[in-house]
């Protein structure tokens, strides 16, 4: 990774900045720190133009909001994963400048969606109105009759707990002219009219008030209740064809879409190419900016920068600089790389460890999923996403990675001997985990000191290569011969051949003295004292070997899971009841425990990386190279076909 | 059924136990998981991730079960004789994940759950959530071992 600055006219920067988008290799910084600079600042002012941002942003939106409902009545079928369809360079170029015909297309779709919306809420309206004239129906006189000449009519509710007899009866106590009637009641409420000489309004009033009625409002409304609920049904049926027809303006045809959504990522593309140009500073002609871009790729930066007469200076990165960080790798490692990505990318100055421990982290899932037929489902699934789904990015990888991982299942299945735990009996390649427990917990742990190894092994060669020999004697070399002396120590005499105890047991000693002695020649003041408790260190390595168990624990249980059920579906019986039974509850049974130990055995997998191995050297924590591309949703630019 | 044969069987049971550690951390988890669906449904598919991990304590239990039931024959139809002390030791065998599983498997759901608060913000971040759940699941797996490791050494 390189780090470019730039120079150029400003009547060439629109010209400039589209192109290196095209090519989209180069990230281009932020110029904060410049900004703040004074003898920047009596130069140059920040380049930008929000207008144009905010005009953008606000196109997108609509074409979102329309592409959105569009996808709402869209007929076709949606696909398990999001791919990008293909569009060529020209198609695309004829899209995004291809005068106002698309986009008067969205411009009209969008009024129809707005007037979709109206509709929508003037439904809502009519429904709540006829849900209110619905206990009414029996009323039979004009809704805006409120009165005549002497008469008040009264029509409201009362709380359903109020006790209407009472209120009936105080009613006549306090005028004798005063009728009422109750129409209904529902669970919530008790509907009235009542019809008042206008003299004692005010007392009848006060009485209906003291047992919680309130007066309804029929505001706007003529005629009765049911010529009103009839006109509303009127008008509720002419609002619902209409939002029928608003809908069906929105299924279009799917070359249309197409056109659409290609033209949504154009819009997306130049809003990119508006908003990085406020990382760009400028004088009245001129531009700068500063930015990085990989060193195999610096050619192709540099003859666009020549063809638009820009002054350029590239410098390799100081060493211990941090730049952005772009992971390389060869395309069968390429997909294991998600795998460092969940976790973080490493820092520029840093190894790469995804072409280190992808082999051991697909070995360590087959051994923890271990199952000829899980295996090849697992891999089948893959192979078929892959092929039908043109999968990107991190899908992509994930998905990649996890066919490999199916392949390493069904090898470990046969030298295991597991087919759908033990469906069908197949004669072991190697040995049967389940006779042999303590022989593969073994095995386990010493593949597992392999891979430690390995990872400090890596931590070694960064300390040599940063010219720190006698730190990487100290640290890891020395660790080796006190690890393995130890374990010969331990297992040497009854597992291999008399005397490997005693070999074990100097090997042992030396590690251990120099591992003390180390901080004697390093260490200043009390730190001399430090090999002491490095040596305490042994626990650490003790428990990271013993955590490489779980390769057999989780192969145990995937396999043992297997069986149990396998042994449920046998206790059915025999014959046809019997058979299909068994299908039954092998089938649910061996897609359960496929789904969780495919699951366990990911993250196991990957815990043994990111805690045991990455805990040895890998510190992380790199920033993603983001370069300044055409950043696109639905359409995927492809080169012309020649 | 001897003596031997009941304490084989209860054994068998304790390691089942295993299964209320998961039962507490698989609905710790849903909780959390439900509450965050509520906000986005389209998280659905990571959260139910995330909840399925403390469930592996219960078929650990399952596991250990079903191999002392399958020992003393209990599940073939005819019961193998087990001595007094072999009934006893494969009742020990049970105890590890039977212990471990009821109390990693609910302090899993709880780690689980905190991961889910941690996809609820950061949706990009699942990885590390599982990885938290994972690190407690360890204790769980190397208690499997050791019940496995004391049942497949005794001999009936």
């Amino acid at each position: 990774m390189n780090k470019l600055s730039v120079i150029g006219l400003e009547t060439e920067k629109a010209v400039l900045m589209e192109e290196l988008q095209k090519l989209g290799i180069v990230e281009i910084n932020e110029q904060t720190e410049k900004l703040q600079d004074p003898e920047w600042l009596s130069l140059i002012q920040r380049d930008g133009d929000e207008d144009r941002v905010s005009e953008l942003d606000h196109s997108i939106a609509e074409a979102e909001a329309v592409l959105d409902t569009i996808a709402k009545y869209d007929s076709e079928k949606k696909p398990l994963f999001r791919m990008r369809k293909e569009v060529t360079e020209k198609d695309y170029q004829n899209v995004a400048s291809g005068g106002s015909e698309i986009p008067n297309r969205i411009q009209n779709l969008y009024t129809n969606l707005e007037e979709w919306n109206d509709l929508k809420s003037e439904e809502n309206a009519i429904q709540t109105s006829l849900a209110a004239l619905k206990p009414w129906m029996q009323y039979s006189m004009p809704l805006e009759l409120e009165e005549t000449r002497s008469v008040r009519i009264y029509r409201g509710v009362t709380p359903v707990v109020a006790d209407d007899t009472a209120m009936m009866s105080k009613l006549a106590e306090v005028s004798e002219a005063t009728h009422a009637v109750k129409f209904c009641e529902d669970q919530e409420q008790k509907y009235f009219c009542i019809f008042c000489m206008k003299q004692e309004e005010e007392e009848v009033l006060d009485t209906l008030k003291s047992f919680g009625f309130t007066i309804m409002n029929f505001k706007g409304m003529e005629g009765t209740p049911e010529e009103n609920a009839k006109r509303l049904q009127e008008r509720l049926q002419e609002v619902q064809n209409r939002q029928k027809e608003m809908e069906n303006r929105f299924r279009i045809p799917q070359e249309e879409k197409t056109q659409i959504q290609c033209y949504y990522d154009s819009l997306q593309v130049q809003r990119d190419r508006a908003k990085i140009s406020e990382n760009l500073l400028k004088t009245r002609t001129s531009f700068y900016f500063d930015g990085w871009v990989p060193a195999e790729q610096q050619k192709d930066v540099e003859k666009i920068l020549e063809e638009r007469g820009c002054w350029y200076d590239i410098q390799v990165p100081e060493k211990g600089e941090e730049t952005p960080v772009l992971m390389k790798n060869n395309s069968a490692i390429y997909p294991v790389q998600a795998v460092t990505e969940l976790y973080s990318l490493p820092k520029s100055y840093e190894v790469d460890p995804t072409p280190i421990f992808a082999a051991f982290y697909v070995v360590f899932f087959g051994m923890m999923f271990a199952d000829i037929a899980y295996g090849l489902i697992l891999a089948g699934l893959c192979i078929f996403a892959l092929k039908k789904y043109k999968l990107e990015g991190m899908a992509y990888r994930l998905v990649k990675t996890l066919s490999y991982c199916g392949v390493s299942t069904a090898v470990w299945g046969l030298l295991f001997g597991g087919f759908f735990g033990d469906m069908i009996t197949i004669k072991p390649l190697w040995m049967n985990p389940l006779d042999n427990a303590m022989f593969i917990l073994a095995f386990s742990c010493i593949l597992g000191t392999v891979h430690l190894f390995v990872g400090m092994g890596v931590k070694a060669y960064m300390q040599i290569r940063d010219g720190k020999i006698f730190d990487a004697i100290c640290d890891v070399f020395i660790w080796y011969v006190f690890i393995i002396g130890l374990a010969l120590l331990l297992f040497g005499n009854s597992f291999l051949f008399q005397g490997a105890g005693t070999i074990g047991k100097y090997m042992a000693i030396i590690g251990g003295v120099w591992i003390v002695g180390c901080e004697f020649i390093r260490g200043k003041g009390v730190g001399k004292l430090l090999g002491l408790w490095n040596l305490y260190g042994t626990t650490s390595y003790l428990a990271d070997i013993l955590s490489y168990s779980r390769l057999l624990a989780l192969g145990l249980a995937s396999a043992v899971i297997a069986q149990v059920f396998n042994m449920l579906g046998r206790m059915l019986g025999t014959g046809v009841v019997g058979v299909i039974g068994f299908i039954i509850v092998a089938v649910i049974g061996h897609t359960v425990n496929f789904a969780i130990n495919a699951l366990g055995s990911f993250v196991h997998a990957s815990r043994l990386q990111y805690v045991e191995f990455f805990g040895k050297f890998y510190e992380g924590g790199g920033e993603p190279f983001q370069p300044f591309e055409r950043k696109t949703k639905y359409v995927k630019i492809v080169k012309e076909d020649k | 059924m001897s003596l031997g044969q009941a304490l084989a069987v209860i054994g068998a049971a304790i390691a089942a136990l295993a299964g209320v550690g998961s039962a507490l951390g698989v609905g710790v988890a849903g909780e959390a998981a439900a509450g965050v669906v509520a906000e986005d449904p389209k998280k659905f598919g990571q959260t139910l991730v995330l909840q399925a991990l403390p469930g592996t304590q219960g078929i650990y239990g399952l596991l250990v079960a079903f191999l002392i039931l399958s020992k003393i024959g209990l599940l073939g139809g005819s019961i193998a004789d087990v001595s007094l002390f072999s009934g006893l030791a494969l009742l020990a065998s049970g105890i590890p994940i039977g212990v471990v599983g009821i109390w990693s498997g609910y302090a899993q759901g709880k780690a689980s759950a905190a991961g889910i608060q941690l996809i609820a913000k950061r949706p990009s971040e699942l990885a590390k959530g599982m990885i938290y759940a994972a690190m407690v699941e360890t204790y769980a797996v190397l208690a499997l071992l050791v019940s496995f490791l004391m049942y497949s050494n005794v001999q009936l």
